[in-house]
């Protein structure tokens, strides 16, 4: 019951904490939300520890922590399996690009032999004949040594794949598409960062300017601003309807968005 | 004044001067110590000493080649210098005021990056007309200060894998039967120590079980819990060990297992270790993890299929698995809504 209590007593200070290190639009949008956060900061404590002074409440506080430990943990897996999915879908590009150009080469090789006019004669022949042979090897080499199923037929079938292995926990892994705005703020972000980074170098590196250089400064506050989107904009673990009800399913979902506009705060913070 | 000094040094600095190196790093650096001290330190006599190396290193050609383009430079340059000699100068007054400070909140910051497990509490309040969210079923939320520990990320401690033999890595029979994945199998001779008499047994893997092995070695350490005897179990481990690169850390056999009558053989995992939050059981019986469903991860029974894709299917899931705090959180959702409690 004490360690219960110190626990809570704990924790509280911590949220006090991250209330401070919140930015101040987030702060705001919590406010709009209704949790009056930085007003009411001291009746809420109050109220909390009247609660832990009942026996029912400490009961409760079991609960949380168990569906909030199922929830952070279901946080891991998912950013773990987006990595994945992220690393499998370069694996499939890079691989198909490389295919392709071969095939591309490939194809130019054997028009230029059979398919023109003019005879192609001499060493340029010879070439174009080693360079169709050379494909062909190549490529009969990548399948045989089951390099084509690793990077190419693997990597397709991942959601299939893993969604076959995880089923049996009623969760399921889900593609997140973004609507055309948020792939401009994406595209928007992205070129922003990388001129901010091109230009942090070339002011750092090259004109030697220091860290504290208000052109630098001002680059790096850019960088900071123009972070990637983070949490589940990609790929998103779902809760199996069947299993869970609606409230539980909401609740993870509200979990996951509240964790990851937490922890961009943080990342926002610590950069600056 | 000052400003002018400092931009006049830079650019006698960086023009470079007709004079020898070592006169003019001298005069440089004297002069730049004159005229403000404080301001113009190691760095720029830094600078000299590169221009210097420069020089000398150079013929005279090639210094009056260069010494347009370095003027050039500097004036293109300049401004961006007297900016940085005003912010440099501001900053050298701050920082010796505060630099007390950023050394204690630094070990504040580690302090709190330490302290991993510690969660938060939050109010959080969804769109249900202003009514707090979950208290009934979920309860307040406790937010993690970072999404993995740091104590799980850097530990260099893996988590413990126990996979079943039998049905799950591998088939026996003690005939040849006609499988089609593989003409033969593996043969392994058997002999009982009660009866002298030995006993072939065929063993065919489950597809993509070298590649299964191989992966999973590198995220845990690999334990075999078979319900088999020793003396057959013990020939087919050191097969599948000899096809992958890692190894088993541990062996477990049919008398490590406790024995219910009418139900079975059940891995009691606590015989591994009693931190049953970093283990896993993979099985294809029920029985076997009676005891600990909730660290168990089910796989189809596998005799003879060759398009049977469960190993390769488990990979992604095992991966992901490696830096959960607790597996029995996600293992344990197999039970639907009683996980929450």
């Amino acid at each position: 019951m004490e360690n219960l209590q110190s626990r809570l007593d704990e924790t509280e200070a911590n949220s006090e904490l991250s209330k401070r290190s919140l930015s101040p639009t987030r702060s705001s949008r919590l406010n709009v939300s209704g949790s009056s956060i930085s007003s009411h900061s001291g009746s809420e404590r109050k109220r909390s520890s009247s609660r832990t002074s009942s026996g029912k409440n400490v009961k409760s506080s079991n609960d949380i922590t168990s569906a909030s430990k199922i929830f952070r943990n279901l946080l891991i897996l998912e950013d773990d399996l987006r990595h994945q999915a992220h690393r499998q879908k370069i694996l499939k590009w890079e691989f198909t690009l490389f295919l392709s150009s071969l095939a591309g080469v490939a194809g130019f090789a054997f028009y230029e032999l059979y398919f023109t006019h003019e005879a192609i004669v001499g060493f340029y022949r010879f070439i174009l004949q080693f360079l169709l042979l050379f494909i062909a090897v190549t490529v009969a080499l990548f399948h045989l040594g089951g390099e084509y199923k690793r990077t190419i037929v693997i990597p397709r079938r991942f959601f299939t794949s893993t969604n076959k292995g995880i089923r049996q926990f009623n969760v399921k892994l889900v593609k997140v598409h973004s609507t055309w705005n948020e792939q401009f703020t994406d595209l928007v972000r992205f070129v922003s960062r990388n001129v901010a980074f091109i230009n942090i170098y070339i002011l750092t590196k090259t004109l030697r300017l220091s860290e504290s250089n208000a052109l630098v400064t001002f680059w790096r506050s850019v960088t900071i601003r123009s972070q990637p989107r983070i949490g589940a904009v990609d790929v998103k673990l779902v809760l199996n309807p069947r299993a869970f009800s609606a409230e539980v399913r909401e609740g993870w979902e509200i979990y996951r968005d509240e964790f990851w506009a937490r922890e961009g705060a943080r990342r926002r913070k610590t950069r600056l | 004044m000052n400003a002018i000094s400092y931009l006049s040094n830079l650019s006698s600095s960086s023009l470079g001067s007709v004079s020898p190196p070592s006169s003019s790093s001298s005069s440089s650096s004297s002069s730049s110590s004159a005229s403000h001290g404080v301001v113009v330190e190691s760095e720029e006599q830094g600078d000299n000493d590169e221009v210097n190396q420069f020089q000398s290193e150079n013929d005279e050609d090639e210094s009056i080649l260069s010494k347009p383009f370095r003027l050039i430079w500097f004036v293109i340059t300049s401004p961006l210098i007297l900016i940085e000699y005003g912010l440099k100068s501001k900053q050298k007054v701050e920082s010796t005021s505060t630099k007390g400070e950023t050394v204690r909140k630094k070990e504040v910051d580690d302090d709190l990056a330490e302290d991993e497990m510690f969660l938060q509490r939050d109010t959080i309040k969804g769109g249900l007309r202003g009514k707090a969210f979950g208290t009934k079923k979920m309860g307040r939320f406790l937010f993690p200060k970072k999404l993995v520990p740091q104590s799980i990320m850097f530990a260099g401690r893996k988590k413990r894998l126990v996979v079943d033999l039998d049905e799950t890595l591998i088939h026996s029979a003690t005939r040849s039967v006609s499988h089609s994945n593989s003409a033969q199998g593996h043969m392994v001779e058997v002999r009982f120590p009660p009866s002298s008499i030995s006993t072939l047994y065929y063993v065919h893997k489950r597809p993509h079980c070298d590649l299964f092995l191989s992966k999973v070695s590198k995220w845990y350490d690999l334990i075999i819990f078979t319900a088999s005897m020793k003396e057959y179990a013990d020939p087919v481990i050191d097969w599948l060990e000899s096809s992958f690169t890692g190894k088993f850390c541990k062996r477990l056999y049919r008398h490590n297992c406790v024995v219910r009558e009418g139900v079975g053989y059940i891995k009691d995992l606590s015989v591994v270790t009693e931190v049953l939050d970093e283990i896993v059981l993979i099985d294809n019986s029920p029985t076997s993890y009676a005891r600990n469903e909730d660290n168990a991860i089910q796989v189809e029974g596998w005799i003879s299929d060759p398009s049977d894709t469960d190993l390769l299917n488990l990979l992604p899931l095992l991966e992901a698995l490696r830096y959960v705090t607790d597996v029995r959180s996600i293992l344990g959702l197999k039970n639907g809504e009683k996980a929450l409690g």
